[in-house]
C-alpha cells in the first residue's frame, strides 16, 4: 500500500492548515486556542506560583507587578489558579467531548447506514435525551453518584452526544445516495471500504468544526456546575468554583470575579472563531479562489 | 450466436415506500414498481441503446444490472457470471468485470479524492494490482487524452468535459467487458460530446468493450449504437437494431419521440405526460397517450413480441402501422 | 418607423473583479413582432446578455455601450426601478428550471394573480376568468383544478406551460426565454415548442429565445445571432444562417451537431480546442485558434463585422456576401 500513500501524501490537509491561518480571524482564534493548550500542558512550567499556597497577608489584593491578575480571598495568585483552571476546563472538554463524538458517531454511522427501524429507534432515542432539561439532569446525576471529574464527563458525553449523533447520521444519509459513493459501489468495494475512504474523510469537516463549537458549551457546563458547587470542588481549581468565589466577594474585590470570567469569554470566543473559520477553510472549492 | 456479455433475465426491481408506521399497520401501497419485468441483452463488442424519458427507469436498470437496486425477480448475468437477489458473492464478481459512468460525472468523484487516486480506485478496491499506482494512474489518464498531472488535481478544479474524461477512465481501469454508461453526454456542448463520443468509439474498437450506452437522445443514439431498445414505465416497448428504429419504427412510442426532434407543426406529437409509477394505467400503459389506442389495448396488455428478424415490439397494433408507415427516412431536419 | 423593442449596441459587459469582458462588442436588434434565438455554447456570454436585458446582473458590473427597450437606453434612460417596473409587465421571462421558478408555498391560482397586482382595481372574477383563458391556451386542459393546485403536485411540462402563462399574462412587449426546454424530456419539449409558437402569434410584440440547441431555433425563430466566446459572430434570419453559414463556427457547431448528420458514422466531428478562457483570449480573431480556414491575417487582426446583406452580418475575414434565396 506505499503507492496508496505516495499519492495521498498530496491530499489537501496542509492546504487546509495554511488556509485556515491565512485568514486574520482564523489566525487569531488558533493562536489564542494554542496559548490555552500550551497553558494546560505546561502548567507547573507557566504558572507563577503555586496554585494552592495559601498567604493570609497578601488576601484580596488587585493585580500588581508580583501578582498579574491580583489575588483571592485566601492570598492565592489567581493566574495560577486560572492557569491550573485552563487544564482541567480542556481536560475535560477533550475527554468529555471525545466520549460524546464516539457514542454519537457510533450511533449516527449505525442509523446511516442500517435499516429503517434501527434509524428509527436511535433518532428517538437521541431526540429524547436532547429533550432532557441539561441542568436537572446533572444535578439529579451529581446528587446520586457524587460530584467527581468522571460524573462531568458522563454528564458531557449523554448531553453533546446527539449533537454529533445528528450531523453523522444526516450526514451519512446525504452521501449514501451521492454519486461518488454509489460509484464505489458500483467497483465492488464493501460497505466497509466505502464507509472508511469515502464517508469518514467527507464527515471530518463538520464533525471538526462541530467540535470547535461545542468546546465553549462544554467548557460551560462545567463552569457552571463547578459555580453551583457540583462540579469540581476546591481547593482544585477551576474556572467555574473560580468565579462563585469571586462572586461572594464581588463588593470587596470585584477583579476575583472578573479575572475568573475572562478565560470563560475568552476561550468561548476562540473556539467560536476556530470552528467558523476552520469551516469556511476547510472547504476544497474555496482552494481555487484566490 | 455468441454469449451475451450482458444478459438481463425478467429483471423486477421494487422499492419500498411509505413510513415505518403506514408499513407496520398495512396501510396503502408498500412498494412501488419501477421495472415489472425487463430483459434484454448485449452481444460482445456491441452497444446498445437504452432510451427512454425523465422516470422510465432506465438509470434503474443500468444500476439494478449490477445489482445496485432492490431486485425481487429475475436476474442478471454479466461476462458469464449469474446473479439474482440477495447473494452478495456473484455481485462482487460482476462488479469486477463491468463498470459505470454516471450522469454528473463530477458529482461521481470524491471530492476529498485526487483524480489520480479516483481513476485507480478500482484497482485498490479489488487489490492484486502490484505495480505502481501512480504510474496506471497516468497511463489511465493517457489513455483518454489527460496530461498526468492531472492525477493531482480535485475534481472542483477541472471541466465538465475533463471529468467526464475521467470517469471513462476509471471506468476502464479494470479492462471490463462492459461499461454501463449513464447519460455520458448530459450537459455536455455540442464540440466536446462529439469528441467524448469518438473517445467511447476509439476505446470500444480497442478493447472491445461492450456498452449499455442511457440516453434520452435518440439523435446521439443513432450514431453511436448497434440495437436500442426503448422504455416506457419500466418496460421495453420496441427493440431492434438501431437502423431499424429510424426506417421502421414500430411503436407508436417510438415514433412519436423520433417525431419529437424533428417537428415544426404539431403533427404526430404525443399528447398528455407520462402516467405515475405508483398508478400504472390497465391494459397496455402507454395508451392513454396513444394515438391508435382501442378497446383491445385497455382490456389485454401487449406482449413484448418479434414482428422481424430482430425486431421486438410491444403493440397490439404494430404491424397495421409498419404497412400504413413503411419508411422514416428523414432525420432530423 | 417605430423603434425596434431590444437594441443592443456594442454592449460589453465586464462582471466586478474580472481580468477581462465577458461579452465583447456585441451588436443586434430585435423587432416587433420577431423571435430571436441566441445561441452559443457555454462561456459563450449569452445568459450574460439576458441577465443584462433584465437588469439582473449583480451590482458592480461594467457595462458599456447601449442596450435599448423602444428606443430607451437601459441603465441611463430607464432606471433600475423604472426597470423592475417594465419587468413582469413589459418584459417577461421564462426560465430554464420551471420548479424553482414558482413560489411552492403558494397556490398556482394565487401566484397568477399576484403577477397581475397592477390590474387589481378590477374585480377579483375578472382576473380569474383572465388566468383560466391564459392557462387554457398553454394547453392545459383542467385549469380550474390547476389553479388550487401547489407547484410539488405537477411535472416540469405541466410547470413550464405555467411558466409561459404567467410570462404571457402581462401581454408583454418582449419575452426573454432563458433555454425553456433544456430540462425537459423530448416529446414534452415538442408539447412547449408547440405552445410557444402559438404564444409568440398572438404576442404584440418579440421574444428573445435562448439556447444551445440549433434544432429549437430551427422551430421557432425567424432570426438567429450565435456568440462564440463573448463575441457576435454571425447573425441574419434562420434560414439564411443555417443553410449557408458564413462563420466558420457557426458551420462547425452545425456539423457537430448530430441530428443534423444525415447518415449515421460512427465518427463525429469536433471542434478542435477549447474555448480560450476570459483572461487568455487570442489578439486576432477570437476563433482563429480552432478555425480550420485561418489565414496568417486571422491570428493577427480581429475581423469587423461584414456586412453581407440587410441584417446579415458575419465577424470573419474570409465571410464573403453570397447570393442568398430568401
Amino acid at each position: 500500500m506505499s503507492n496508496r500513500t505516495a499519492i495521498a501524501t498530496r491530499a489537501p490537509r496542509f492546504a487546509t492548515l495554511r488556509r485556515l491561518l491565512s485568514s486574520p480571524t482564523g489566525g487569531l482564534a488558533s493562536l489564542a486556542v494554542a496559548a490555552f493548550v500550551i497553558a494546560a500542558i505546561a502548567a507547573p512550567l507557566v504558572a507563577p506560583y503555586d496554585p494552592n499556597a495559601i498567604n493570609p497577608i497578601n488576601r484580596m489584593q488587585g493585580p500588581s507587578a508580583a501578582h498579574w491578575l491580583g489575588t483571592d480571598q485566601l492570598g492565592r495568585d489567581l493566574l495560577s489558579r486560572i492557569i491550573f483552571g485552563t487544564r482541567t476546563a480542556l481536560y475535560i472538554a477533550l475527554v468529555g467531548t471525545a466520549a460524546a463524538l464516539g457514542v454519537g458517531m457510533a450511533m449516527g454511522m449505525i442509523a446511516g447506514l442500517g435499516g429503517k427501524v434501527v434509524d428509527s429507534v436511535l433518532v428517538l432515542i437521541n431526540d429524547s435525551i436532547k429533550s432532557l432539561p441539561l441542568v436537572l439532569f446533572a444535578l439529579a446525576l451529581v446528587t446520586i453518584y457524587g460530584a467527581s471529574i468522571a460524573a462531568l464527563i458522563v454528564i458531557i458525553a449523554i448531553s453533546m452526544a446527539p449533537g454529533y449523533f445528528r450531523v453523522v447520521r444526516n450526514q451519512v444519509l446525504v452521501l449514501r445516495s451521492a454519486d461518488f459513493v454509489i460509484a464505489a459501489q458500483s467497483m465492488g468495494a464493501s460497505r466497509l471500504r466505502v464507509a472508511a475512504t469515502h464517508m469518514l474523510p467527507n464527515l471530518i469537516g463538520p464533525i471538526l468544526v462541530l467540535i470547535a463549537m461545542d468546546i465553549p458549551a462544554v467548557i460551560g457546563i462545567e463552569s457552571g456546575l463547578s459555580f453551583l458547587g457540583q462540579g469540581i470542588q476546591p481547593p482544585k481549581s477551576s474556572w467555574g468554583n473560580m468565579l462563585s468565589e469571586g462572586y461572594t466577594y464581588v463588593r470587596q474585590a470585584p477583579h476575583i470575579a472578573v479575572a475568573a470570567g475572562l478565560p470563560i469569554v475568552l476561550s468561548t470566543i476562540a473556539f467560536t472563531f476556530l470552528g467558523e473559520s476552520l469551516r469556511d477553510a476547510l472547504d476544497p472549492r474555496r482552494a481555487v479562489r484566490r | 450466436m455468441t454469449r451475451p456479455v450482458l444478459d438481463v433475465q425478467s429483471l423486477r426491481v421494487q422499492y419500498p415506500v411509505g413510513t415505518l408506521v403506514g408499513r407496520l399497520l398495512r396501510r396503502g401501497p408498500r412498494e412501488v414498481t419501477i421495472l415489472p419485468e425487463v430483459s434484454l441483452s448485449v452481444p460482445p463488442g456491441q452497444t446498445l441503446g437504452l432510451i427512454g424519458e425523465s422516470g422510465s427507469g432506465k438509470t434503474t436498470l443500468g444500476r439494478a444490472a449490477i445489482g445496485l437496486a432492490p431486485i425481487s425477480g429475475g436476474a442478471v448475468e454479466i461476462a458469464g457470471i449469474r446473479a439474482s437477489g440477495g447473494d452478495p458473492k456473484p455481485w462482487a464478481q460482476i462488479r469486477k468485470r463491468s463498470a459505470m459512468m454516471f450522469q454528473d460525472a463530477v458529482a461521481s468523484l470524491d471530492p476529498r479524492m485526487t483524480l489520480g487516486q479516483s481513476v485507480t480506485e478500482p484497482l485498490a478496491v479489488q487489490g492484486g494490482h502490484d505495480g505502481n499506482r501512480r504510474e496506471r494512474a497516468a497511463e489511465l489518464l493517457g489513455l483518454v487524452g489527460l496530461a498526468p498531472d492531472f492525477a493531482d488535481r480535485y475534481p472542483h478544479q477541472i471541466s465538465g468535459g475533463q471529468a467526464r474524461r475521467v470517469t471513462v477512465a476509471r471506468a476502464l481501469a479494470l479492462e471490463p467487458e462492459l461499461v454501463i454508461a449513464d447519460e455520458p453526454t448530459a450537459g455536455l456542448d455540442l464540440s466536446v460530446q462529439g469528441e467524448l463520443l469518438n473517445l467511447l468509439g476509439d476505446l470500444q474498437h480497442r478493447l472491445g468493450v461492450s456498452f449499455l450506452f442511457i440516453t434520452h437522445n435518440l439523435a446521439v443514439a443513432r450514431h453511436v449504437t448497434d440495437r436500442i431498445a426503448i422504455m416506457y414505465l419500466g418496460r421495453i416497448v420496441e427493440e431492434a437494431p438501431t437502423r431499424t428504429i429510424f426506417d421502421a419504427p414500430a411503436h407508436p412510442y417510438t415514433r412519436a419521440l423520433i417525431r419529437a426532434r424533428q417537428a415544426t407543426g404539431s403533427d404526430g406529437l404525443i399528447e398528455g405526460e407520462v402516467p405515475s409509477l405508483a398508478n400504472r394505467p390497465a391494459g397496455c400503459e402507454f395508451r392513454t397517450r396513444c394515438p391508435l389506442a382501442t378497446g383491445l389495448c385497455a382490456r389485454e396488455a401487449p406482449q413484448l413480441r418479434q414482428i422481424a428478424g430482430g425486431h421486438s415490439v410491444s403493440c397490439h397494433h404494430a404491424d397495421a402501422q409498419s404497412a400504413a408507415r413503411p419508411k422514416n427516412k428523414q432525420p432530423t431536419g | 418607423m417605430s423603434a425596434p423593442v431590444l437594441q443592443l449596441d456594442k454592449v460589453c459587459i465586464r462582471y466586478p473583479g474580472a481580468p477581462a469582458d465577458a461579452v465583447r462588442g456585441v451588436s443586434f436588434d430585435l423587432r416587433r413582432g420577431e423571435t430571436l434565438g441566441l445561441v452559443g455554447e457555454s462561456g459563450s456570454g449569452k445568459s450574460t446578455l439576458a441577465a443584462a436585458t433584465m437588469g439582473l446582473l449583480p451590482a458592480g458590473t461594467a457595462v458599456q455601450g447601449a442596450i435599448r427597450f423602444e428606443g430607451r437606453a437601459l441603465f441611463s434612460e430607464i432606471t433600475d426601478q423604472q426597470l423592475r417596473r417594465l419587468r413582469g409587465r413589459r418584459i417577461g421571462t421564462i426560465s430554464q428550471d420551471p420548479f424553482t421558478a414558482l413560489n411552492p408555498v403558494m397556490r398556482i391560482g394565487t401566484q397568477l394573480d399576484a403577477l397581475l397586482h397592477w390590474t387589481h382595481d378590477r374585480p377579483k372574477k375578472d382576473r380569474m376568468a383572465r388566468i383560466e383563458t391564459m392557462l387554457e391556451r398553454v394547453g392545459l386542459s383542467d385549469p380550474k383544478v390547476r389553479m388550487a393546485q401547489y407547484p410539488h403536485q405537477m411535472s416540469g411540462g405541466i410547470l413550464q406551460r405555467i411558466s409561459i402563462a404567467a410570462a404571457m399574462l402581462a401581454e408583454p412587449t418582449l419575452l426573454i426565454a432563458d433555454e425553456p426546454t433544456t430540462a425537459l424530456d423530448a416529446t414534452t419539449e415538442a408539447q412547449i415548442l408547440g405552445i410557444m409558437a402559438e404564444a409568440k402569434a398572438t404576442l404584440d410584440g418579440a421574444t428573445l429565445f435562448i439556447t444551445h440547441d440549433m434544432s429549437v431555433v430551427e422551430r421557432l425563430c425567424d432570426r438567429i445571432a450565435v456568440l462564440y466566446a463573448g463575441e457576435l459572430v454571425e447573425t441574419g434570419t434562420v434560414r439564411e444562417v443555417l443553410d449557408a453559414p458564413q462563420h466558420p463556427y457557426t458551420r462547425a457547431l452545425l456539423d457537430c451537431d448530430p441530428a443534423r448528420i444525415t447518415e449515421p458514422t460512427r465518427r463525429l466531428p469536433t471542434i478542435e480546442g477549447t474555448v480560450p478562457p476570459i483572461h487568455k483570449r487570442p489578439d486576432g480573431c477570437i476563433f482563429a485558434p480552432r478555425c480550420p480556414a485561418a489565414i496568417a491575417r486571422c491570428h493577427a487582426e480581429a475581423p469587423e463585422r461584414h456586412e453581407l446583406g440587410p441584417r446579415r452580418s458575419a465577424a470573419c475575414h474570409l465571410a464573403s456576401p453570397t447570393p442568398v434565396t430568401p
